[in-house]
This record gives structure tokens, C-alpha cells and sequence, in this order.
């Protein structure tokens, strides 16, 4: 019997410490929401006419974002968990702008449009029609867009995967790699860490350039096309592979990072590299433009001259330490 | 060269948010310089996703749970055979008032035992006070944080720690009023060389103060002023939200990051002082700042779209 007693007594300090605990996390995740309002919610969609030109706006706190573009002159939002979500179209028939507005908080005065809290967390899916720019500004998640004339990204942490975006690309996170293939116009890339991959890039206008930066991911570009390119990294590897643009214009700086260039043997361009701590290889017989001698450049870490013939792209290359490497495909 | 790192219980709580603001900056600062505990950090936090999803069923129930009483009607009937087996050709009525009967049975205690169990009761209510206390309050009483020794160092810029040592004063403006704070405080080889003055177990919590080098007259070169002043003022902006927006994986990134063009920064200021004609080290350590302003840029931006 004292037995059963001891365990009667064991099992209720075990339930009102369970219960304790319970109470204080409780406490403690209202306190990181700062919002007693907050509430996961349910799965809802809304959709709204749009031009084929509209611009879409999204910005959350945290959740996966895909966006597609499609045929119909529509914009549709699916929010796996809100309270309320809203697509606010300025009042136009079709919308020629139109945000998007989730919100976690259960209590909202009624008839009361939805503020820009930026404070949703939700997945979401939209559609968009394919001639859309589409501008999203996310603390933590992932982001994936796909055929839609311009993508305008702001993440903090997460990756952000962009392909057949036809007019231009502006996205930058801080944390998260980034990957942009079979896209056109003019690309702005930018991140602090993580990976920076672009293949299959053209230009669609004369001006349309590629800028690309990081600190300390690395930066892998495939047939990029665009005749001026700028790539900026402290201590990530640079990699180009694919042909020059004639008279192109190319840029790449590094710290400590190597810079690998694979180029066609039928290549034409005129190259100023330095490393002055790091060490220059070249594949190609680049014919000098300085009146020193060639070899004692090279070892200073320096190189400049022109190789092919044609029109020239340029080539401008500065590494403090890292490798400049030049390789025939 | 030997290195102390993060033992995995500073580690977790860093990452539960129970570390207080000073000690929080220390473990990032630490983590910044330190691929071996980023690393763990990143252990850490995917262990944590990987139990919060796995528990995610269990901490949605109420507590105490439905399985739990079960759990403790069993054990009781096991503990009572007799009851059991005669329950079956009693009615429901007269097997309650024969439980209730067993267990006010149960606390017939002498005075000594009522004493015991008493004092157990009592000891049980203030742990649970206790325990209560310390998930509310969190930050403000986390305990010492100790740190294993011996360890290979791993993770460093691609600059040695003594050229980064040589251009410390760099990133300190001559008149203390103008130095910017948050720029003094990325330097991760102030905080290596402190740590490196002992061989045991040290409280790191306890050195910003010990590290934070005495200021030097140091004279800038040309430029410079206005790329410290530019870097001064975004680092407040980012130190405003930084603890509020960026998360403890993304915070130690960012050091870590500011770790590596610190470095670079370092590097080309030795140099460019060491030889001032070097027009190459001038150079590189212009663009050496310029990334740091693209990188401080970038983090203010982000977290002052986060913050709103």
C-alpha cells in the first residue's frame, strides 16, 4: 500500500512539473511571436484578373514560395495556413497590380483591409500570368519562380531558384544558394554565403548586363551571354565556361578565391590579370602587350596580352592571392 | 596551434535563444572564427528540426496526455491484483468507492513516513517552481559556459592571425568618440589571442571586456576614413535587429562572413602600409572595403525589411 502511495505521488509531481513546463514553453513561444493573435490557420486560395503585364507582391516571414506563370489573365494564391488572405488589386479591372496580402491573426476588425504586416508564416503557391514581374520579400524560406517576365527578390535566409524569367533578375539573400538557368535580360545576383549557379543566360537588350556577388560562395556561370559581366567574390571560386561575347566586357575580382575560365579554343580577347600572391596558368599562347618579359610577369602574377584575332572581348582579372587559371574547353 | 571550442551544451543553448545578449556575442563571435563549432552549430540545429518534427504529434497533445493515464490506471490495477480480478462482479459504483477506499488507505501513514513524504511533496513543488523560473526568465540566468580545450584549430581567413594582428588599428579610428563599435568588435583574432593566453577551461562570457584591445593612435591611410565611417554606420543599423531578426545559423554565417573580408581588409592594409607605393595592395584593400560595405549593405537591408 505505501508502495501505491509512493508511485501516486511520483506520478502526480511528474504530471504537475510536465504541466509546468508546458505553461512556461507556452509562455515562452508567445513571447517569441510577439502576437497572442497568432494562429497557423487553414488552407485557402483566392485568385483575381490581372493584366498580362501586373506586378505581384508577396512578403513574409517564413514559408516556401513557388510561383509559376501560365496562360490565363488571372492571379491565383494558395496559402497552405493563414487566418485571412487577401489579393488587394487597387480596384482595376484587370488589376495591373495586385498584393498579396496572408495574415496568421485571427482578429481583425471586419470589413478592415489587411495591412502589410510582412508577418505571415505560410507555404505558398501562386500563378501569375507569364508577362508578370513578381517582387517577394521573405525572412526565411525558399523560393522557387518560373516563367515570369522579371523576379525581384529580397530573402534573408533560404534558396531562391529562378528559371525561364524572360526580361530580368534582381534577387539577393543572405544566406542560401542561388540558381538561375535558361533566363534572359538583365541579371543582378547577389548573396553572403552559399552557391551562385547561372546557366544558359542571354541578353535581350544591348545594355542588359550580369552582375553577380557573393562573399564567400562560390560562382559557377555557363553560357552567359551577356557582353558585360561582373563577378565579385572575397573568398569563393569564380568558374565561367562558355563563350566571349564579342567585345565583351568582363570583370572578375576575387580576394583569396580562384578565377577558372574555360573558353573555346577559337576564343578572341584581350586579358589584364593580376594575383599578386596567387599564382597565373593559361592554356592559350597569349601574346604579350607589355614590353617586359613575359615569364617574369607571369611569375610577379601578372599577365597581359591578347590572344585570337577578331573582336576582342576584354578580359579584367584581379585575385590578391587566389589561382587565374585560363582552360581551352 | 591549439584552440578552444564550444562544448555542444553552449552550442544548444545559443541556439535556444537562453544565452543573455552578452553571452549570445561572444558564441557568435567565437562561431565566426570557428568551422569547427559552425559546424556543430549546424548539427545542433538540424538534430533540433529533426526531434521537433519527430515529437511534433506528442507536443500538440495536452498534457497530461490521454496515454499517460492510461498508463497510470494500468500500473495502479497491476499494484492491486485482488481489486481487479473481484471488479469483474462488481458494479461500476462500488468499484470507485473501493479505489477511492484503497487509495485514502494508502496515506495511513505513521507520523514519520506522513513526515517523508511531506518533505519529498515539498522538494517536488519547488523544483517544479524552479524549473518554471528558469524557462521564463531564460537569458538572464544562463550558466557559466565552459569550453573544451586542446582542439585543433580549423577555421581561420585565408590570412595568418599575425597579419591580421599587424593591421588591427585599422579598424579603429584615432579619436575614440568617432570609433565605431561594431566594427571594432569583428575583429576575430582579438578574440583568438585572448583565448589563446590560457590552457583550461575559461569562461568566455567573461572576456568582451578583457579582449577589446586598449585603442592605438593609428594614422589612416587616404580614404579610409570615409569607408570606416560608412562601415560604422551600417554596422549600428544591423546591430539595431541583428539578435531580433537574424537567426543564430544565419547570425554566426554573417560573422563569419565579416570574419573573412576583416581578413582580406587586414591583409592589403599590412601590406599597403608596409609599402605605400604598392598601387596593387592600395587597391585590393579599397575593394577589400567596398565589400565589406556591399556585404554590411546587404545585411541591413535584409534585416531592415525583416524587422518591419
Amino acid at each position: 500500500m505505501k508502495r501505491k502511495a509512493l508511485l501516486i505521488i511520483i506520478a502526480l509531481a511528474a504530471l504537475t512539473l510536465s504541466a509546468t513546463a508546458a505553461f512556461a514553453q507556452k509562455e515562452k513561444d508567445k513571447e517569441k511571436f510577439k502576437d497572442k493573435n497568432f494562429e497557423p490557420g487553414v488552407q485557402m486560395e483566392r485568385a483575381i484578373p490581372a493584366a498580362q503585364n501586373v506586378a505581384v507582391s508577396v512578403c513574409l516571414t517564413s514559408g516556401n514560395i513557388l510561383v509559376h506563370g501560365w496562360d490565363r489573365p488571372e492571379v491565383k494564391v494558395t496559402a497552405t495556413s493563414v487566418r485571412q488572405l487577401e489579393l488587394q488589386g487597387g480596384g482595376l479591372n484587370p488589376s495591373q497590380r495586385v498584393d498579396v496580402m496572408a495574415s496568421n491573426r485571427a482578429e481583425n476588425a471586419p470589413g478592415e483591409p489587411l495591412l502589410s504586416e510582412c508577418r505571415a508564416i505560410t507555404d505558398m503557391e501562386i500563378n501569375v500570368p507569364r508577362g508578370a514581374t513578381v517582387d517577394i520579400k521573405l525572412r526565411t524560406g525558399d523560393i522557387q519562380i518560373s516563367d515570369v517576365a522579371e523576379a525581384r527578390i529580397k530573402n534573408l535566409s533560404g534558396d531562391i531558384t529562378l528559371s525561364n524569367i524572360t526580361r530580368a533578375v534582381e534577387a539577393s539573400t543572405i544566406n542560401g544558394d542561388l540558381e538561375l538557368t535558361n533566363s534572359a535580360g538583365r541579371v543582378r545576383l547577389a548573396n553572403v554565403s552559399g552557391d551562385i549557379d547561372a546557366t544558359n543566360i542571354r541578353a535581350v537588350e544591348a545594355g542588359d548586363d550580369f552582375s553577380v556577388t557573393t562573399t564567400s560562395g562560390d560562382i559557377d556561370l555557363v553560357n552567359v551571354a551577356q557582353a558585360r559581366l561582373n563577378a565579385n567574390s572575397t573568398s569563393g571560386m569564380i568558374t565561367l565556361t562558355g563563350e566571349l561575347a564579342r567585345r565583351g566586357n568582363y570583370d572578375f575580382n576575387t580576394f583569396s578565391g580562384d578565377v577558372v575560365l574555360n573558353l573555346p579554343q577559337t576564343s578572341a580577347f584581350r586579358i589584364s590579370a593580376k594575383t599578386p600572391q596567387g599564382t597565373i596558368a593559361t592554356d592559350f599562347a597569349i601574346k604579350s602587350t607589355s614590353d617586359a618579359d613575359s615569364q617574369s610577369l607571369l611569375q610577379e602574377g601578372r599577365l597581359s596580352g591578347a590572344y585570337g584575332s577578331g573582336d576582342w572581348a576584354s578580359l579584367n582579372i584581379n585575385s590578391f592571392s587566389g589561382t587565374v587559371r585560363l582552360q581551352k574547353r | 596551434m591549439r584552440e578552444f571550442c564550444l562544448t555542444e551544451e553552449v552550442i544548444q543553448q545559443f541556439v535556444d535563444g537562453e544565452l543573455s545578449k552578452e553571452q549570445s556575442e561572444s558564441v557568435a563571435s567565437h562561431l565566426a572564427a570557428c568551422d569547427k563549432c559552425a559546424g556543430l552549430l549546424d548539427e545542433v540545429e538540424q538534430e533540433n528540426a529533426l526531434l521537433s518534427e519527430a515529437f511534433a504529434p506528442e507536443m500538440s497533445l495536452p498534457v497530461p496526455t490521454a496515454m499517460l493515464r492510461e498508463r497510470l490506471d494500468a500500473a495502479i490495477a497491476e499494484l492491486a491484483p485482488a481489486h481487479s480480478s473481484s471488479a469483474q462482479t462488481e458494479s461500476a459504483g462500488s468499484r470507485v468507492r473501493d479505489w477511492f477506499a484503497s487509495l485514502f488507505g494508502s496515506f495511513s501513514f505513521t507520523p514519520q513516513q506522513a513526515f517523508g513524504f511531506a518533505s519529498l511533496a515539498v522538494v517536488l513543488a519547488f523544483a517544479a517552481i524552479f524549473v518554471v523560473i528558469q524557462l521564463r526568465q531564460g537569458r538572464g540566468t544562463a550558466p557559466t559556459v565552459a569550453v573544451n580545450t586542446g582542439r585543433e584549430q580549423t577555421a581561420k581567413p585565408s590570412t595568418s592571425p599575425e597579419e591580421i594582428k599587424g593591421a588591427e588599428p585599422a579598424f579603429t579610428p584615432p579619436a575614440p568618440a568617432s570609433t565605431p563599435e561594431g566594427v571594432a568588435d569583428y575583429r576575430p583574432n582579438a578574440r583568438r589571442a585572448s583565448a589563446k593566453k590560457t590552457n583550461r577551461a575559461v569562461n568566455i562570457i567573461d572576456t568582451p571586456d578583457k579582449i577589446k584591445p586598449a585603442p592605438v593612435e593609428t594614422k589612416l591611410l587616404p580614404g579610409e576614413q570615409g569607408y570606416l565611417e560608412a562601415i560604422a554606420s551600417l554596422t549600428t543599423a544591423i546591430e539595431a535587429n541583428k539578435d531580433d531578426v537574424l537567426k543564430p545559423a544565419v547570425r554566426a554565417d554573417y560573422e563569419r562572413n565579416l570574419a573573412i573580408v576583416d581578413g582580406a581588409i587586414a591583409t592589403t592594409r599590412q601590406q599597403a602600409k608596409r609599402n605605400p607605393s604598392d598601387r596593387d595592395a592600395v587597391e585590393f584593400m579599397y575593394t577589400a572595403y567596398q565589400n565589406k560595405i556591399d556585404l554590411l549593405s546587404a545585411v541591413a537591408d535584409q534585416t531592415r525589411i525583416a524587422s518591419r
